[in-house]
């Protein structure tokens, strides 16, 4: 564990915040530039996007990762070492015999949807929507603060105590979601923080993501027999789903991971699989598995899929192309796993190292066989849904609660980034869900053995990793499956009326979700914090919009008391309802440690004072608050009541 | 290879299914006859549920709240603050 003494995190200035979202951008246009010269034989528009968004992931990630690791994590360094890398793709990219300056690919994407926009009035209106709740909820994103707990409680604070500290932990705090889980999708976050100086950008960091699986589906169903104007109206559906468009504006992960999943289910699924297909598909890969602990299921079930579209590539004369068949079929599978390990295995690593446990604190266990001890089991930290699973559970076995939990799919209150059912939506549930069998029994009379093994497999991990089947946020990939299969029904089994019938129904149920999405805000998010938050920039409503649903405005004030800049404010506990973001201001400036209460007030107290702390937080009921009231020791109390706890000025 | 992309595209972007590959395997049809019913049945059991009108009245005021937030003309009593 390193100290924490010492690190003051410096402010951003506004020019270099603005020339790091310029260098995010150009990050992106350099590698869709590079891909555009170098593989437009091989790839088209959709892949080359792609391609490009998950090498820019990986540039971010893998920088991060190799200058948090040497522990010289900030500003210049960051900066430097990704313009270098940016200026050599462009360099690379114009050196390409017949490359033109501005990237072909532009004109040839709004093309390709105008031509599907004009050969398709369901399309256009669900374009529209697509577009529609891009701007509104990218906007709220950047608008609001943080909206979820987890963003709360621990991603944005690791991102903190990255920029904090200098490098990408462990840190020294006892906390198992800070310390110890994979962190690879946080890493954008920290681009943010570190970067901007602000959390805001960060929210909606997941947004590309969203569009990627939007991209990733359409190829997919592409790649399924679906035509280009029914695979374009699938790939819409992506966002429609609540969890979906809920989670996107939020610094969480599920979104991220989804759109990964389905990028490297979409190079897999290539009829060439060739080269690029694996690297870009491993890198996808890579980013899953070290970005939450489910992500190893989902790796294992690409990796079935690799295996298994290598088994099925084309007819071959083995005798004659075994050796050549083999070398490919070893070096696949040797890219893809390496590049999984290179970019997602440093965290499982690093808690191997340090606590002899790659997960750092959960039991693992294979079949029974307990492979690593952990203080905890996942089923203890992963709160089960308080209606849906019990719900789902009594309506399978008494059959008497299915109109409770079909309400759930179409009632907004169960909408949520999380993952209540009613996270799917009615669109999944109604059109989608209900194609995927009558698809599967169609891919056997067709004797279709690929479309097969690409639903069967991508389904995998729905039942391996079984804590939870109603937690829509850890399943979110499986929506790709049902895209697929309602756009090959749509193109090869429906008649004109039927198709029409059913992107009629298709178009009332979207705009139904969407429309609704609104009602699940009661309570939560009322048009009047949306007026106060446009009132005033970003880094002062940053506390006051947030209703007392999550910290009392009060409590926020007397924190902005302690959190000057260059100030250390200690925490001997997490923040009220996890709250850990709100120990620091909203330019990241002030230092924040961690100092447990260890039993005895006079150390408690000589430790505050040698780790530099101006300020500390004491959670209500707590021993250190009790003795504090006997002992004051000169501590100046700034805030108590009973629910939150108190603040206390350290006297030096 | 921009110019071969045109041609896939404009080739492929004319077809809308026009039902000219429906497979009419007897099971594959009952499926589909199936399928229809449950999406068709779906639609009239969500509408008749006594929780829908209190969804589409919250959701409506939601949205002529935020519509109010950004000053489109909007009838005062019905908006949600």
């Amino acid at each position: 564990m390193e100290s924490a003494a010492g690190n003051i995190p410096q402010s951003v200035n506004q020019v270099q915040q603005t020339v790091w979202l310029v260098l995010t951008i150009a990050i992106f246009f350099a590698w869709w530039f590079y891909f555009h010269a170098r593989f437009r034989q091989t790839l088209n528009l959709p892949e080359r996007i792609l391609a490009a968004f998950t090498l820019t992931v990986t540039q971010i990630v893998l920088t991060t990762l190799i200058i948090g690791i040497a522990h010289h994590l900030s500003w210049w360094p960051l900066f430097l070492i990704n313009v270098i890398i940016t200026t050599i793709i462009f360099v690379l990219a114009l050196r390409t015999k017949k490359s033109s300056l501005l990237p072909g690919d532009i004109p040839l994407l709004f093309k390709s949807l105008w031509n599907i926009i004009r050969a398709s009035n369901a399309f256009a209106i669900l374009f529209l929507l697509v577009l529609f709740v891009l701007g509104w909820y990218t906007y709220l994103g950047q608008l609001l603060p943080p909206m979820t707990w987890d963003s709360w409680a621990y991603h944005l604070p690791w991102a903190a105590f990255a920029n904090q500290e200098g490098h990408i932990g462990p840190f020294d705090v006892p906390k198992i979601a800070i310390n110890h889980f994979p962190m690879n999708t946080d890493i954008l976050f920290l681009w943010s923080v570190l970067g901007c100086g602000t959390e805001r950008w960060a929210n909606i960091a997941q947004v590309p993501f969203a569009i990627a699986g939007m991209l990733a589906s359409y190829l997919l169903a592409r790649r399924f027999d679906a035509n280009r104007v029914d695979a374009a109206i699938v790939g819409t559906f992506i966002i429609f789903v609540p969890t979906v468009h809920d989670q996107m504006w939020t610094a969480m992960v599920d979104v991220a991971i989804m759109g990964m999943v389905l990028t490297a289910f979409a190079f897999l699924s290539r009829k060439n699989l060739d080269l690029v297909s694996v690297l870009i598909a491993g890198l996808a890969s890579g980013f899953i598995a070290g970005s939450k602990g489910s992500g190893i299921y989902l790796f294992i079930s690409l990796f079935l899929y690799l295996v298994t579209r290598l088994a099925m590539q084309g007819e071959m004369d083995w005798e004659n192309e075994r050796s050549k068949r083999l070398k490919q079929i070893i070096s696949s599978v040797a890219i893809f796993c390496g590049l999984t390990l290179i970019l997602g295995s440093y965290f499982y690593l690093r808690n191997w190292v340090t606590t002899g446990n790659p997960t750092g604190s959960f039991d693992v266990e294979i079949f029974g066989l307990k492979l690593f001890s952990g203080e905890k089991v996942w089923q203890d930290v992963i709160f089960n849904p308080v209606n849906a699973g019990p719900v789902l559970y009594e309506a399978i076995h008494s059959g008497s609660e299915w109109p409770i939990v079909f309400d759930g799919f179409f009632d907004p209150q169960t909408y949520m980034a999380g993952g209540n059912i009613g996270g799917w939506g009615s669109t999944w549930t109604v059109l989608l869900l209900p194609a995927i069998p009558i698809v599967l029994v169609q891919c056997v009379i067709k004797r279709n053995w690929k479309f097969l093994a690409f639903m069967v497999i991508a389904i995998l991990p729905y039942f391996l990793f079984r804590y939870n089947h109603t937690f829509v946020r850890y399943h979110l990939q499986i929506l790709a499956i049902g895209t697929v299969a309602f756009g090959y029904l749509l193109t090869n089994l429906m008649t004109t009326r039927q198709r029409r019938l059913l992107l009629g129904i298709a178009l009332v149920l979207t705009v139904l979700t969407v429309f609704l999405a609104g009602a699940k805000k009661q309570g939560i998010l009322m048009p009047r914090d949306i007026a106060r938050a446009r009132e005033v920039p970003y880094s002062e409503n940053y506390r006051g919009v947030l209703s007392s649903d999550f910290i009392e405005p009060v409590f926020f004030d007397a924190l902005a008391q302690v959190q000057e800049s260059g100030t250390t404010l200690a925490l001997s506990d997490s923040l009220p309802k996890f709250m850990n973001l709100a120990a620091w201001n909203p330019d990241y400036t002030n230092r924040v440690i961690w100092v447990e209460w260890v039993g005895n007030g006079e150390e408690w107290v000589r430790e505050l004072h040698e780790k530099g702390a101006d300020a500390v937080y004491i959670p209500p009921g707590s021993e250190a608050l009790q003795w504090l009231m006997t002992n004051p020791s000169g501590f100046e109390l700034l805030a108590h009541d009973r629910n939150h706890g108190a603040i206390l000025e350290i006297p030096d | 290879m921009a110019d071969k992309n045109k041609t896939e595209m404009s080739k492929d972007t004319g077809s809308t299914g026009n039902g000219t590959r429906v497979v009419k395997t007897p099971i594959t049809m009952a499926l589909i006859i199936i399928y229809m019913v449950l999406v068709l049945l779906s639609g009239y059991w969500y509408w008749s549920r006594p929780v829908r009108a209190d969804q589409f009245n919250n959701a409506y005021r939601w949205w002529i709240g935020i519509a109010d937030v950004y000053e489109f003309p909007v009838p005062e009593d019905e908006r949600w603050q």
